[in-house]
Formats: structure tokens, sequence, C-alpha cells
């Protein structure tokens, strides 16, 4: 008796747990979002999705999209290429998403953006920068709406060229794929912007690096007077605070220092470093706070620092383009995304039709003993870029044309 | 800094970092030198040092307490978990060994997310340590130098033990004549539990004085186990020398090696391993069995 009463319950719990996403499709529209939900970049991935799910609880109180209420649908991408792509078509083929996020991976992302034109379905790329994903990859399921990494390290070149008379620049970065794109397009970016400037050194070094002190040595003797480097998480901390230890005491251009994970650790040692990227918290103007504010509102008190502005940013655009639209259907939503303009929190973001790139002003900020955010030093923003300087041609992106 | 006076600096700073290593790698060396259990968890223990380290330090504020307790508290989690986990596939043989601690590395590591979350900790460490010192010309970090006196005090003591009191002569005894040492009279499962017991607590201490170091972060174990294996195998089973001279040399490897060939660097450590198991399987140091 009791047996049969247990298979009842279990038939009851499969049959109303299968039941319910059909139930609510009447009024719900699926978004997939294919992140990182296990391993070392779990942090990555929670940051990504308090940022897309801000933006659809805002959208759904006010009225939802197009009527419907917006549902998430959250996979595991476990930071691997083939299980983002499974996932995606199970996000697709199954759940019938309209889209599929996915920021923190540019391997990942580069993945299943090769996979779109297939399922037909738009990849939304939050905030993944590998310059390939709409470069030499393009195909047009596949929207960026963060910075690529040469714009990124172009607002970092600059600051440096037009702001400083610091010449003489040593570049440090992760031995794979991003920190050679960093290396590589700052170099070009320094090149035109200050053409004075020498490259005094150039290193990889393997990804979670445990000690910086043989790279901070050479730092020291190669003469530099700044330093760029495109690290994040641990390797970053460990630059600075190593560094700052040993008694380097340079500049050092960073393009993931807006994380509060890092800056957590790094505090003091942060001071006279300076970060680049399409957003930071602080900008003291009514847009930006009402964002932030808005964010805050949204997201049960947390402050859109790092990846976390940016997919907020990110899944609001795609939103606007669906309403632009009018329509769920993918190839209306990227007709309407094409060329789109939002009105972002330091200035218009424009979706290039071409390679779906989106033309992003960016941010410069340096180290904060104080802010409203955090019981730690962060950082404050200095100067605003427009979207004009810092954007790549086409040609200078590696882009090429999509072949069906 | 003149082009010549790099090369010191770079000697101190593979010394260190050598230091370091061996600091967490002497448990390793009892634990999978002298007993042979390939104990894949060995990195964990050392997190676990760290991450406990962190607690106590916020609970007390008190670093040298941490110097203390977080060894001991580490140390009771390795003999537990060589009498229930251990103990009973020892008799497998070393495939079981491996994949129980393989599994367990996984778990503490899943356990120290969900306890202390994701995010890499603020270690702070006491103010004497915290500045840093003047010569040769060049600012140097006391914390470092700190490093260098505690590795110092961990081989002087153990070598002490193991080699030179009758303690250690048991040790060695029991490791190499199980049945023999049995038949005198002396619990020889006692003796490994406990030689796990203090394999765990060195772990531990590496992690309370690595964690400021290295930032205490869930990642710090799977990065640092390849290189604890590599110094154990290199300085010859169970060899405490031997593992201080791998440390030692795998260090300077690195130094050096990014400051000459900055792209075979990383390579360099498993060259040196490779270029050892060819010419003296035994380990440098080590026995011929």
């Amino acid at each position: 008796m009791k047996r049969k009463l247990w298979i009842g319950t279990i038939v009851m719990v499969v049959v109303t747990l299968l039941a319910a996403p059909a139930a609510w499709s009447a009024e719900t529209v699926n978004f997939g979002v294919c992140e990182i939900r296990s391993g070392a970049f779990k942090t990555n991935g929670d940051r990504t999705i308090w940022g897309i799910e801000a933006a659809v609880k805002e959208a759904n109180s006010q009225g939802g999209l197009l009527g419907k209420q917006i549902n998430l649908v959250i996979e595991d991408n476990q930071g691997k290429g083939e299980i983002g792509v499974q996932k995606t078509k199970k996000l697709v083929m199954q759940d019938k998403c309209v889209v599929v996020i996915q920021g923190s991976s540019s391997g990942v992302g580069g993945a299943i953006g090769q996979a779109m034109p297939r399922l037909k379905r738009i990849y939304l790329d939050t905030n993944a920068e590998a310059m390939g994903i709409t470069g030499e990859n393009f195909n047009p399921y596949v929207f960026r709406t963060c910075l690529n990494a040469g714009m990124h390290v172009k607002a970092l070149a600059t600051y440096f060229g037009t702001k400083t008379k610091l010449r003489k620049v040593f570049l440090i970065n992760q031995d794979y794929s991003w920190g050679y794109d960093v290396a590589k397009y700052y170099e070009k970016a320094i090149k035109e912007i200050a053409p004075d400037t020498e490259i005094v050194g150039k290193e990889f070094h393997p990804v979670f690096n445990k000690d910086f002190a043989p790279y901070v040595s050479k730092i020291a003797a190669s003469g530099a007077d700044y330093v760029i480097s495109g690290n994040w998480g641990t390797d970053l901390t460990q630059l600075i605070v190593q560094g700052r230890k040993l008694g380097m005491k340079l500049p050092i251009g960073t393009t993931f220092l807006d994380d509060d994970g890092v800056m957590s650790i790094a505090r003091e040692s942060a001071e006279g470093c300076i970060q680049a990227n399409m957003y930071i918290l602080g900008i003291d103007t009514d847009k930006a706070r009402a964002f932030e504010n808005t964010f805050h509102k949204y997201s049960d008190g947390k402050w859109p620092s790092f990846v976390i502005m940016e997919a907020y940013i990110g899944t609001k655009m795609f939103i606007e383009a669906v309403r632009k639209a009018g329509s769920f259907d993918t190839e209306k939503i990227i007709k309407a995304f094409e060329g789109m303009t939002w009105e972002g929190p330091i200035g218009p973001i424009t979706m290039r039709p071409e390679d779906h790139q989106a033309q992003n002003p960016a941010v410069i900020a340096e180290y904060a003993a104080q802010t409203k955010y955090y019981d730690f030093p962060y950082l404050k923003p200095i100067m605003t870029i427009p979207a004009s300087d810092i954007s790549l041609s086409l040609e200078d992106s590696g882009w090429k044309p999509y072949k069906r | 800094m003149e082009a010549l006076s790099i090369i010191p600096v770079q000697f101190l700073h593979g010394l260190v970092y050598g230091m370091l290593l061996f600091l967490v790698a002497s448990g390793l060396t009892l634990i999978f030198g002298m007993m042979g259990v390939l104990n894949f968890a060995h990195g964990a223990l050392y997190m676990l040092g760290a991450y406990f380290s962190f607690s106590i330090l916020r609970w007390t504020g008190q670093f040298w307490l941490c110097m203390i307790v977080a060894p001991l508290l580490v140390g009771a989690f390795g003999i537990l978990m060589e009498r229930f986990l251990l103990r009973q596939v020892h008799r497998y043989g070393h495939a079981h060994e491996l994949l129980l601690t393989f599994g367990l590395a996984y778990i503490i590591e899943e356990l120290v997310k969900w306890i202390w979350g994701n995010q890499p900790l603020h270690v702070e460490i006491p103010a004497m340590l915290a500045g840093s010192v003047q010569f040769l010309g060049i600012t140097y970090p006391t914390y470092r130098l700190f490093i260098l006196l505690i590795s110092a005090i961990v081989f002087a003591v153990l070598f002490l033990i193991l080699y030179k009191t009758r303690a250690g002569i048991i040790v060695t005894a029991a490791v190499s004549r199980a049945e023999m040492v049995n038949a005198l009279g002396i619990n020889v499962p006692l003796v490994f539990m406990l030689l796990f017991g203090v394999g765990g607590a060195l772990a531990g201490l590496a992690g309370v004085i690595g964690g400021p170091y290295l930032i205490t972060n869930p990642g710090m174990a799977s990065t640092i186990i390849i290189d604890l294996f590599v110094v154990v195998v290199v300085g010859g089973l169970g060899s405490l020398p031997g593992a201080l001279l791998a440390s030692f040399l795998i260090g300077e490897l690195q130094s050096f090696g990014i400051l000459l060939i900055p792209q075979m660097a990383i390579a360099l450590e498993f060259l040196l391993m490779a270029v050892v198991l060819i010419v003296k399987p035994e380990g440098l140091l080590g026995d011929k069995a």
C-alpha cells in the first residue's frame, strides 16, 4: 500500500513538472542561458546570470515582452564548448528559447556561435570578447553587446597615449588566445595613437600562475614606465599584489580590475592601476545612477560590477530589439537588431549591422580608497571615451563575410 | 635596476617559491614517499589549511594561533581520512587509493566552495611580516623571507625526528618492514595513522603560510598538486633532503626559465622530471629499491 502511494506521488510530481512549461507557454516566452554553473569559473557564470535575471525581472514587472512574461531556462555548459553546443540545442529545440545567452567564456561562445546558423536562432554574447566571434567566424545569428578585445585595449591605449607622457610599455598577459589578442591589439593601437611608444617587454605566463616575482623583476629590469595586462581573476590579483610588495610602483593598465572579487584582495595595492571597460560603477550622471539603482532594485540589492552590468545591458538591448521587431521571429529580430541604437548608461550603443559588434563608449577608471558600493577600496571613473574613438574597422577586426 | 643585479634577485625569487613548494611537499614525502599512498588529496589538505587559517584569523585575529591550530585541525582530518577511508582500501592496492583520494580532492574542493564561497579570500598578515626590507639594493617583502625561515625550521625538525630519534627509526622501519616491526610489538597501523596525521598537519601549515602568498582560493589545490608529485618523484620517494633539493631546483628552473626562455619555462620542471627518471629512476636522493 505504502509503495503504491509512493509511486503515485512520484508520477504526480513528474506529470506536474512535465505539464508546467506547457501550461505557461501561452503567456510566457523562454530565454535560454547557457552559462558556466560549476567548477573554478562558476563565479563568472553566477554574475552573468545576475545581470540577465535583473533585466528580465525588470521587463516582466513592466508588463513583459510583447505581452508575454519572460521565463529563463538556465543550463550549465561546464566551461566546455561541446557541452555548450549540446545544451544550446536542447534550449532551442526542446525549450523553444528565442535566444541563447552566454558570456563567461570566449571558447564556449565561439562554439555556440558556430552552431547557430543550423539552429536558426540568435546567440547573444554579453561578455565574451574574443575577436573571432564577430570577426573571422562571423555569422548573422551572433550579436555581441560588449566590447571586443581590440576595442577594450584601444580604450586603454587612448588613455595612456593621450593623457599621460608614459611611452615605455611592458605587456604581460596570460598564455592563451585572449592574452595574445590583448598584446597584439594594444601594440597596434598604441602605435597609432602614440607612435613614439616603445614596447620594452612582452611576456605570456601560464593561466593560474602562482609566483609572479620572476616576471616582476623582468618588468623592473626592462625600464618600463607602465604595464598593460589583460589578466583576470587570481592572475590579476597576484600580478598587482605581488608586484607592489616587490616594490614595483608602475601604473598598470588593466581590462578586468572592475571585479569586486579581485579588488577585495588587491585593495590598496591597486593604487596606480588604470582600468578600462564599457562601464564602471559610480558615474556621476542621472542616467548612469538610474541604471545602477534600477539594477539594485531588481537584483535584491546587488551592485552591477564587472560582467554583471555587461550582461544586464546586453539582455536589455536584446529585449529592445524584440520590441522593435514586434515579433519573436528570429529573422525579424535580426533585422531590427542590426543598426539599432540604444541609450546606454554612458551614451548610445549602436549595433553595427555588418558584423553585429556593438559600438560602445568606454570608461577609464582609477583606484578609489572608498566608494559607497563595497567595504573595501574599489574604482572611480575618470574619463569617458566615445565609441568612435575605440571602434575598429571591419578589416582591423579580422571580419569575414558569412558564407552559407 | 642593473642588468647584472637581476641574477641574485631572480635566484632569491626561485628560492622562495621552491621553499614554499617544499613546505607543501614535505607532508606528501611522508605520505606518498614513505608510506606509498598516492594521496591526490594532499593539495586539498593544503587548501584546507589555508581556509581554516582564514576563519581562525577572522575569529581571533591571531595569525600565530592559526599556525598552530590550523595544522592540528588538518592533521586530525588526515587521521580520520586514514582511519576510516584509506585503511579500508589499502589492501586493494594503489589504484584504489588513487581513485579514493582523487575523489576526496574533488569533494573537499566543493565543500570549500560551499562553506567559504567561490571568491578568493583576503588574509591579513601580521604587521611585522607585512612590510618589506631593503638589501642588495632591492626591496624584498618580509613575508617571503618568513617563508624561507619556516621551511628551514620544518626541514630541520623533520630531519632530526626522522633520522636521529627512536620514533623516526620506528617509522622508517614500519614503512619498509611492516610485518617485522609488527611482530616486535609495535602497533604498525597506529604508526601509519599518526604519520598520515603529521603529513596532513604539514600540508595544513603550508596552507597557513601559502594562503597569503598565493591567495586563498578554491583553485589553489588543483594548481599545486602536480608540482608536488614532481617534487617527490624527482627528489626520490621518501627522501626528505631529496624533496628539499627537488623543490629548490624546480623553483630556480622556473625563475631563471622565465628570465631566459620564457616560452619554455613551464615545461622545464617536467623536462627535469623526465631526465631524472631516465638517468636516475629512483630520484635524485632516493634509495635504490
